[in-house]
Order: C-alpha cells, then sequence, then structure tokens
C-alpha cells in the first residue's frame, strides 16, 4: 500500500481498523521523504530512530484498542521556528545554529499527547520573515513554493506527510499553501498557543496548519481545541460574501479569472454569492500592517540585532533597520487604526458564512528567491479574522491557484464547513503532487 | 495627503538612518527605509477620532 497517497483521515480509518499500523505508516512516509526531499528540500531535520521509536510506542497502544485522539498515530511535520524538545530548532538563521530546546511549544505538546507522531522540523525563511528557504514546490520545482512555512506546505503537497504546523504574521501559511495546491487553515488570533513558538511579531502572529483536505483540517482543529463547538449542522449552501475592489486591483489577470470561475461553478452548485463592497479604511490595511510588523520584528530583535546584525540575511536586516525609525506615536496610531478596520470588516462578515477572494496575487513566482507577495492574505493577519485556502484550481503554466475564505472572530469551524462545501464544489484533485521539473 | 509631504518624510527618515548607521547601510536598506517611512506617513495622515474609535478586540459586539 502506498500509505503516502492516503489523505490523514484516510489513514486514521485504516489506522483504526487494524489495517495499517501508524509504524507502516511512517515507514511509509519515510521512504517518501528519502525519495523526494534531494529535489524538493523540505525539511531541515527528520530523526528517524526517534521517529520509529514514537511510531513503535503508537502502534503498539493501538493493538491494544488505546487510541489517544482522532490523530493517533499521525505524521506531522512541524516548522522550524516551533521549539521541539531534543530536537534540532534553527528558525532558518544561523544564529540558532545547533539549538536545540528543551521543551516543546504548546502545540507540539498537544499533538504528542493526541498520539501524532513529530516526523521532523520543515523549513522556513529566516525567522519566518522573507529571505527564503531551499525548498522547491512540487508542482514545478523552478518555483518557489512561497513562505514562510516553505517546507510545512512543499511536504503536505507531495505526500511526504498529511499535516504540517505552520505559522502565520502576513501571508506564511495561505500563501504558501495556495501555491502548492493544498489546504492552509490559520485560525482567529489566539485561537492556538503561540507558545514556544519564536515571534516575529506579536500580535499578528498566527499558528496554523496544512492538510490535503478540510476534513483533514477540521480533524486537527477538533484535537487542538476540543472545546470548539461544531456549530449548527446544515447542508444548506454557503452564502458568500464576494471581495473584489482591492483584490480584483491586485490580482494577476489569470489569478482573478480563475477566482470568478471558481464563483462561476459554487454558484452553480447552489451557493448564494453577493458582491460586497470593502469599507473605505480596508485600503489602509497594508500600511498599517507594515508599521506594526516592522516595530514588533524590529523590538524582537532589537538586543540580538545590536551584537549579531552581520549574521542577519539582508531582508530581515533592512525590515529591523527601518522598524527602528518608527516613532512610538505612529506605532500606536497604526493600532488604532487596526482597530476600525477589524470593527468595519466584522460588521461586513453579518449575514454571511464568509468573506471570499483569491488566495494569492499571483500563482507561485518562478525562481526560489523570493517567497510572493502576501497582499491577499496580510489583511486577515492584520484582523484576526480565520482564514482557510481551498484549492480551486490551475493556472495556463499548470501551477494552483485558492479560493480564500476568511470567517468571523472565533467562527473557526463555521469557515471550515463552507470551506468544505467549496472544496466539494471545486473537485480539485486531493491526490499527492509528485514533483515536477521541466 | 500631500505627495510633497510624503517625500519630504521619507528624505527625513532617510537622513535620520544616514545619521544612525552611515551612507553605506542607508543605501543597501533604502527600500525598506522607504517603504515603511510612506507607510508611517499614510497612517500618520490618516484623521482618527478618539472619542468614537473602538479599542482593538476580536469578540463581537454583544446587540
Amino acid at each position: 500500500m502506498d500509505a503516502h497517497r492516503l489523505t490523514m483521515s484516510e489513514a486514521i480509518s485504516l489506522i483504526r481498523d487494524g489495517v495499517l499500523t501508524p509504524t507502516r505508516y511512517v515507514e511509509s512516509l519515510l521512504d517518501r521523504i528519502d525519495e523526494l526531499e534531494p529535489v524538493v528540500e523540505a525539511w531541515v531535520t527528520v530523526d528517524r530512530e526517534k521517529v520509529l521509536d514514537a511510531a513503535e510506542v503508537a502502534s503498539r497502544e493501538a493493538a491494544e484498542g488505546v487510541f489517544r485522539s482522532p490523530l493517533h498515530g499521525v505524521p506531522v511535520g512541524v516548522k522550524d521556528i516551533y521549539y521541539t524538545e531534543g530536537m534540532l530548532t534553527t528558525m532558518g538563521s544561523p544564529l540558532f545554529q545547533g539549538f536545540v530546546p528543551s521543551h516543546d511549544a504548546d502545540v507540539v505538546k498537544s499533538l504528542k499527547r493526541a498520539g501524532a507522531i513529530v516526523l521532523g522540523k520543515t523549513e522556513t525563511t529566516e525567522f519566518a520573515l522573507h529571505d527564503p528557504a531551499p525548498t522547491r514546490n512540487p508542482w514545478n520545482t523552478g518555483h518557489t513554493p512561497g513562505g514562510s512555512s516553505s517546507g510545512s506546505a512543499a511536504a503536505v503537497s507531495c505526500g511526504m506527510t498529511p499535516l504540517a504546523i505552520g505559522s502565520q504574521t502576513g501571508g506564511s501559511i495561505v500563501r504558501p499553501a495556495s501555491y502548492c495546491g493544498v489546504v492552509g487553515f490559520k485560525g482567529t488570533y489566539d485561537l492556538l498557543s503561540r507558545g514556544g513558538v519564536y515571534p516575529l511579531s506579536w500580535s499578528l502572529d498566527h499558528v496554523g496548519f496544512m492538510t490535503r483536505t478540510i476534513e483533514d483540517a477540521v480533524l486537527t482543529l477538533k484535537t487542538l481545541r476540543p472545546d470548539l463547538s461544531d456549530g449548527p449542522q446544515t447542508e444548506k449552501p454557503p452564502r458568500l460574501g464576494l471581495l473584489s475592489g482591492y483584490f480584483k486591483e491586485n490580482a494577476s489577470g489569470e489569478v482573478w479569472q480563475g477566482f470568478e470561475s471558481a464563483v462561476g461553478k459554487l454558484w452553480g452548485e447552489g451557493a448564494e454569492t453577493v458582491d460586497v463592497r470593502l469599507p473605505e479604511v480596508f485600503s489602509l490595511a497594508p500600511s498599517v500592517h507594515r508599521v506594526i510588523m516592522s516595530v514588533e520584528t524590529a523590538a524582537v530583535h532589537e538586543d540580538e540585532f545590536r551584537e549579531r546584525a552581520d549574521e542577519y540575511r539582508d531582508y530581515l536586516k533592512g525590515f529591523i533597520s527601518s522598524g527602528l525609525l518608527v516613532p512610538a506615536t505612529s506605532y500606536l496610531r497604526a493600532q488604532r487604526i487596526r482597530g476600525l478596520i477589524i470593527q468595519d470588516v466584522v460588521r461586513l462578515l453579518k449575514g454571511y458564512d464568509a468573506l471570499i477572494c483569491p488566495s494569492t496575487v499571483d500563482t507561485a513566482p518562478e525562481g526560489l528567491n523570493w517567497t510572493g507577495s502576501p497582499a491577499f492574505n496580510t489583511p486577515w493577519s492584520l484582523t484576526g479574522l480565520p482564514s482557510v485556502t481551498v484549492p480551486s484550481g490551475l493556472s495556463g503554466g499548470g501551477m494552483p491557484m485558492g479560493l480564500q475564505l476568511v470567517g468571523r472572530p472565533y467562527g473557526d469551524m463555521e469557515l471550515l464547513r463552507a470551506a468544505a462545501w467549496c472544496e466539494e464544489a471545486l473537485e480539485f484533485p486531493r491526490g499527492p503532487k509528485d514533483p515536477y521539473t521541466p | 495627503m500631500s505627495g510633497d509631504g510624503e517625500k519630504k518624510y521619507i528624505r527625513m527618515v532617510a537622513e535620520t538612518a544616514r545619521a544612525m548607521w552611515g551612507d553605506e547601510a542607508v543605501e543597501k536598506f533604502m527600500s525598506h527605509i522607504e517603504a515603511t517611512a510612506k507607510a508611517v506617513y499614510q497612517v500618520g495622515s490618516y484623521p482618527l477620532d478618539a472619542s468614537t474609535e473602538p479599542v482593538t478586540k476580536l469578540r463581537p459586539e454583544a446587540e
């Protein structure tokens, strides 16, 4: 059995039925990693011995009928800015070369407690900002997978793992997930603990993950937050607010066409789609985001930067330098305007199951020197609203495009329900992508 | 918002950066300095009314 081809939910079902053991599952994924890693470069660390030991424990428990959670025996990739006990954690920076934390990040702890198996650490851009990781996009290895959760998106896309943890401050989950043709979810700000995650910008950092299906994302969220209610169950097609304005103005022609075609499909399947007008203050979102993030990033790194500036790569160095020049009153003014944007967008969400727009400005750019524009994701990191990307189609060049859904604060489960409906209507293939090199 | 005002502000920030870090560093990071200074100027030009603005929060208001 090619277990790497299974979605997480399919694998879970086979593990429950005793047809697949966690050990066999992990071995299959390790084989997949061995085969593809030289091309995709998604991993910083894979500790085979530790992984197989953990899988053995999960297999023994499963054989005895002990299942710690729905995720029992499920392998997971963890972005390399999350602390992992006894496992190298580099933050994508030479400053942390050889750093091995003595404890797990809260999310990692929860996943381990749930019986999930940490397969290894996935590549990140430097400190989750911009300077790229070596990872390649499985859909075309000459293109970026996006960032900063580059390794997580690429690894899920090509079937090295069914689940990978990422983080988003600007567009670091939704963008790479969309570029790599997988599902990427970031919860409402603070829904999932940031404890043990190296900060980039405290008030903008979000925890989230990538999977190949929305069903797998729901299972993951329920495991991490078992207290979340499913909300009222309904088969009714969702009512969707279509965002244009800023998004139409900034999208490439092909992405906007793809978005319109996806909306047509959703409408054809019975979704109610209504054009909504963005509030005037929304146009300030990119500037407000930039001011807040540059200051907070500068504050995170201020001490280290004073002593070791030469060990930072160029983009981060420039970004920190610019943040150090922002007056305190400007930072606070940006936070006050942020409040207005949140208020107006939350009002806009009333009456809709989700707002929708393209997940990215363009498809994954060619080359590995930059990770693409986060312009369609930063507004949702700024407002803290939950967002998710569902693969929606392919460009003429064969690169994936995504539909981004945005929900109301703490309406994460309702958002995923609307996303599941869209996923079914859009019918994007769910199998792993075998890397393509032209 | 005046385009001249924005340019003047960016120039002023660049001069401050030059005084702090020297010409070479400022040339290297000019695109960052400009982009952030531009964002600061835009944020600074947006009128705010402290008596009506909300605090930053995510929970929907009770109605």
